[in-house]
């Protein structure tokens, strides 16, 4: 399971499956703790539909931020544009099933992405014929998270992760490679981050 | 002689929020060890000369250059004039920075001062090799880029090219009175020049108008070429920074050494 879908469940609060039998041993019996979402087959462990999960609080994600920064800022933007774009791949595959409109697809995972708390993000044009995508959203994890960060010089777009995420699930949706873009972002005084979704340049 | 720019716009995206023009904040490369080298950044009114041999890094620098000013908000203008745009468009694209959706927002005004009478841009320059029309067209594009009420910077690579086919005189009097336009209208500027396109005297003589220049250079050490550079104002004198060593990432662009 995707870090992403993790994330969406711990935001909704909805249940996971069954507790698998393991090994011969049922799961659930060994739950010491609490929830069907979150089950702790050992101590300091927490699982979720089998796989190991953790959660990352603001001031670990920020923390991350200023060492990556430390030891390597030359990085980061492209690699949380590359964690985000994997992330966007293990999306749509996560929504492999649904295999109707692509359009009502995307819509899914926007709805996705809201859930799991990355951000308030809308969809604002969908052209699938172009192929020209544009979001807009509030209140994205980065460009909230910046400000605390104390790395950037000056203001400016700093949603990389989510546009990584955008590019990864369309280029996967529509089998063609494309690049996305901030074009606004709060952080940066912007009223809402907007991106633009086009293809990559051949 | 009236001349007709071939400029033309693309199907515009919704008009996105501008960004004000904030003449106190600071101008960067966009690259951090060089960045770290300009504690303050630049002021607006700064202009760059960027001198370097073929192939040292100067338009990898100059990409992220603009890209530093797409993302925090300035319109930012490039002219291209050794070779076509869309070699630009795909070297940025390489570092996942598109740059179309900025084009058609009209946040990134590129002209073609390369292709001439077989460019297929939207915004050509007939005839470079004229200072007097490229200047005409140069001053449309940063009025353009200018009437979008947000900071300005520009981006020509390389200047040198265009200025090799002109006597010196003209070339030191053309550049002197284009960066003072320049200057007057707060647009932050960085001209690539090609080391030894130009004679020594008009180097010399087009170095003094510029108020920082930044070297790229290549050294021999243990069999191997480094690269390097160097960046210094011209008014102290000579280049009172030090040598540093860089490399080039083909995911991320320069990477200055600590």
């Amino acid at each position: 399971m995707s870090n992403n879908e993790l994330a969406r469940q711990a935001a909704t609060g909805r249940r996971s499956r069954q507790p698998r039998e393991r090994d011969g041993i049922d799961v659930a019996a060994r739950t010491s703790t609490n929830t069907d979402s979150l089950a702790t087959e050992q101590k300091g462990v927490l699982e979720l539909r089998g796989g190991r999960v953790i959660v990352m609080t603001e001031r670990a994600y920020i923390l991350l931020l200023q060492v990556m920064y430390e030891h390597a800022p030359h990085v980061l933007k492209y690699a949380f544009y590359d964690m985000g774009y994997r992330a966007g791949i293990d999306m749509r595959a996560a929504l492999a099933e649904r295999a109707d409109d692509p359009e009502r697809v995307f819509e899914g995972f926007v709805e996705q992405y809201t859930q799991a708390g990355y951000g308030n993000l809308e969809i604002t044009h969908f052209d699938l014929a172009a192929p020209e995508v544009r979001l807009s959203g509030t209140d994205l994890f980065e460009a909230g998270l910046a400000p605390k960060a104390g790395i950037y010089r000056t203001p400016r777009v700093v949603d990389h992760y989510s546009r990584g995420m955008l590019a990864g699930f369309m280029s996967e949706l529509l089998k063609r490679e494309v690049v996305c873009e901030e074009v606004a972002c709060q952080f940066r005084g912007d009223p809402r981050c907007e991106f633009v979704i086009l293809p990559f340049q051949e | 002689m009236t001349l007709t720019p071939t400029y033309g716009r693309a199907a515009p995206l919704p008009v996105l929020p501008a960004q004000p023009r904030d003449e106190e904040v600071a101008g960067y490369f966009g690259i951090e060890g060089l960045d770290a080298l300009l504690p303050l950044g630049l002021t607006y009114d700064s202009q760059i000369m960027s001198i370097g041999a073929t192939g040292v890094g100067k338009s990898v620098l100059a990409a992220q250059f603009l890209y530093e000013g797409l993302v925090t908000g300035d319109t930012c203008v490039y002219v291209a004039c050794d070779e076509p745009l869309r070699n630009i468009r795909l070297h940025m694209a390489g570092f996942r920075l598109g740059t179309v959706a900025y084009e058609r927002s009209g946040q990134l005004l590129m002209l073609d001062a390369y292709g001439r009478e077989l460019s297929t841009e939207a915004r050509v320059v007939p005839n470079p090799s004229s200072l007097d029309e490229f200047f005409l067209y140069e001053k449309q594009l940063v009025g353009e880029a200018l009437a979008s009420g947000r900071r300005v910077r520009l981006v020509v690579d390389s200047l040198s090219t265009l200025l090799a086919t002109n006597a010196p005189a003209d070339v030191i009097h053309f550049n002197g009175h284009r960066l003072r336009y320049l200057r007057a209208l707060r647009v932050l500027t960085l001209d690539n020049f090609v080391a030894d396109v130009l004679n020594e005297q008009t180097m010399a003589g087009l170095a003094h108008s510029y108020p920082l220049i930044l070297r790229l250079s290549y050294q021999r050490g243990d069999g191997e070429m480094t690269r390097y550079l160097q960046l210094g104002k011209l008014k102290s004198g000579q280049f009172s920074a030090g040598q540093h060593p860089f490399s080039i990432d083909p995911r991320t662009g320069i990477i200055v050494q600590g």
